[in-house]
């Protein structure tokens, strides 16, 4: 697509109830020319299909469900969301709403209601830059109609104050989370705990959905592999014991990577060997001198 | 003469202590942190989909929907596979234990302090994984002298090599390649590619020992691919 074309439909988009990329992380390394793009149903009770460029793209998609991804061609894509049997988008329940996706781009679309509970949806971005080896990385998005809420991990609050549609992102050492949410500034679960697994080389996108007052609020969570790094090198020897060359120096160095002992001991006999020869050279010499004629 | 005993004695203890201030053992930075660690094993692995979005029965219409995959949004990481225990190259009589590690304070790969002992990269491919490279690597020596991954740059191609993994399940390779890079070259990506064929790649140091870096100047890595493939 064109970038103008993709300027306009962000306007378009942004006039409209999608909010693009409002929170879009730094593009990816990805060069890759199409755009992946999956989709989350977080509207509570309500099976829809969902219609890109008015071509009926999921039917009959439940609550709580995830599609995708598709790999689409980097472009503006106007998306309705209607009842379960709808022919056409006339009567759209969100949308039509306009998605700008970017070539080498990673998003999900996610289907919710806002914070008085009103379904709308909103386009996320999702990180996929690399994470350092070791560590994974977890994405935490408020889109239940609920009042802004904290996220803890372990008990304590590690994203405090997030309203619906916001999102926050954290890479941590890999491993799992106790996690749970509570309304802000409170540390009493609305949801949870529950065990997240946090991999290495993943971004681990968790939800927060469905409706607060109706007692509908769950989780949902979504996993993109493959932002691993390498390590950053390889450590390999610790003393030179098992240096290749055969120099005297190496030999030596050996013997005394042995032990302390070894080591004090290969000295001392250096040493006394040494001091010996240097002895007996002396000796000679003088008895050479002392020679009788 | 008696006045020479006090002077070798003196230049024996001065020698002495030269050779302790020159060789002394692991320093820190060469320590291996260890790290915490983490519950899991292995990278997360997105569900396949859970069917197509075709299942609608009840209104056919005329334009079938595309056959997009379709799952409940609960993914989670794939179970990980068994963990190599142990290496066994026979051609150069090795015969090591293997424990998971991951990675140190240093962003390096953890590896024990006992060169007795190798670490596998338990963050990569595992020797079941479908693909990618399984990467084994050991100290190559301790205070205790040089270690059973010493004899890595002995290893030729064609040599098998046997890894036995947590479950028991005898895993064979035959070795394609031994490679020597300094330390700076050490082609990191391809050592740990986690695509590609499944393989095994065995890690320790080469090259000469820098005493003023206390370290290694090249890496030796020994790449080999499943017999069986």
């Amino acid at each position: 697509m064109h970038r103008t074309a993709r300027r306009s439909a962000a306007l378009a988009g942004a006039a409209g109830l999608v909010a693009l990329g409002a929170f879009a992380a730094p593009a990816s390394a990805d060069t890759a020319e199409n755009a992946s793009l999956s989709v989350l149903h977080g509207v509570p009770d309500t099976p829809v299909d969902v219609w890109v460029n008015d071509e009926l793209t999921l039917d009959d998609f439940q609550p709580g469900d995830l599609a995708g991804p598709l790999d689409l061609p980097a472009g503006s894509y106007s998306v309705a969301i209607t009842a379960p049997d709808a022919t056409d988008t006339s009567d759209p329940v969100i949308g039509p709403v306009d998605l700008p996706l970017e070539a080498g781009g990673n998003y999900t679309a996610v289907a919710h209601l806002d914070a008085e509970g009103s379904p709308t949806a909103t386009l996320f971005t999702n990180d996929t830059s690399p994470t350092a080896a070791g560590e994974g990385r977890l994405t935490v998005r408020h889109v239940a109609a609920a009042p802004a809420v904290d996220v803890l991990a372990d008990g304590s609050a590690v994203v405090s104050g997030l309203e619906n549609p916001d999102e926050d992102v954290l890479d941590l050492p890999a491993g799992t989370v106790s996690a749970a949410v509570a309304a802000a500034g409170t540390t009493d679960p609305v949801l949870g705990p529950t065990d997240v697994t946090v991999a290495e080389g993943v971004n681990t996108i968790v939800y927060a959905w469905g409706s607060l007052d109706d007692d509908t609020l769950a989780l949902a969570t979504q996993t993109i592999d493959g932002l691993h790094s390498a390590p950053d090198g390889v450590p390999g020897g610790l003393t030179g014991a098992a240096a290749s060359t055969g120099s005297v120096t190496t030999v030596v160095a050996l013997t005394v990577g042995a032990s302390l002992v070894g080591l004090l001991l290969v000295a001392s006999a250096v040493m006394l060997t040494r001091a010996v020869r240097t002895q007996r050279v002396r000796e000679s010499g003088r008895s050479t001198e002392h020679h009788p004629a | 003469m008696n006045h020479r005993g006090p002077t070798a004695l003196v230049l024996l203890l001065v020698g002495a202590v030269l050779l302790v201030g020159g060789c002394s053992p692991a320093p820190a930075d060469e320590t291996v942190a260890g790290g915490p660690a983490p519950a899991t094993d292995a990278p997360a692995r997105t569900a396949p989909g859970g069917g197509s979005a075709g299942a609608d029965g009840v209104t056919p219409r005329a334009d079938a929907p595309p056959d997009v995959p379709v799952r409940p949004a609960r993914d989670r990481p794939a179970a990980s596979p068994p963990a190599p225990a142990r290496v066994v190259v026979d051609a150069v009589g090795l015969d090591v234990e293997v424990a998971p590690a991951g990675v140190d304070a240093e962003g390096r790969m953890a590896l024990p302090d006992d060169a007795q002992s190798a670490a596998w990269y338990r963050f990569g491919p595992a020797p079941a994984s479908p693909a990618g490279a399984t990467v084994v690597a050991a100290h190559v020596d301790d205070l205790a002298g040089a270690g059973p991954f010493a004899r890595l740059r002995d290893v030729a191609p064609g040599a098998t090599v046997e890894v036995v993994d947590a479950a028991g399940t005898t895993h064979t390779y035959t070795v394609t390649g031994t490679e020597s890079f300094a330390k700076a070259d050490l082609p990191l990506d391809r050592v740990f590619d986690r695509t590609g064929a499944p393989r095994l790649v065995l890690v320790t140091c080469g090259g000469t020992w820098d005493p003023e870096r206390r370290s290694y100047t090249e890496n030796v890595v020994v790449t080999a691919e499943r017999s069986d493939a």
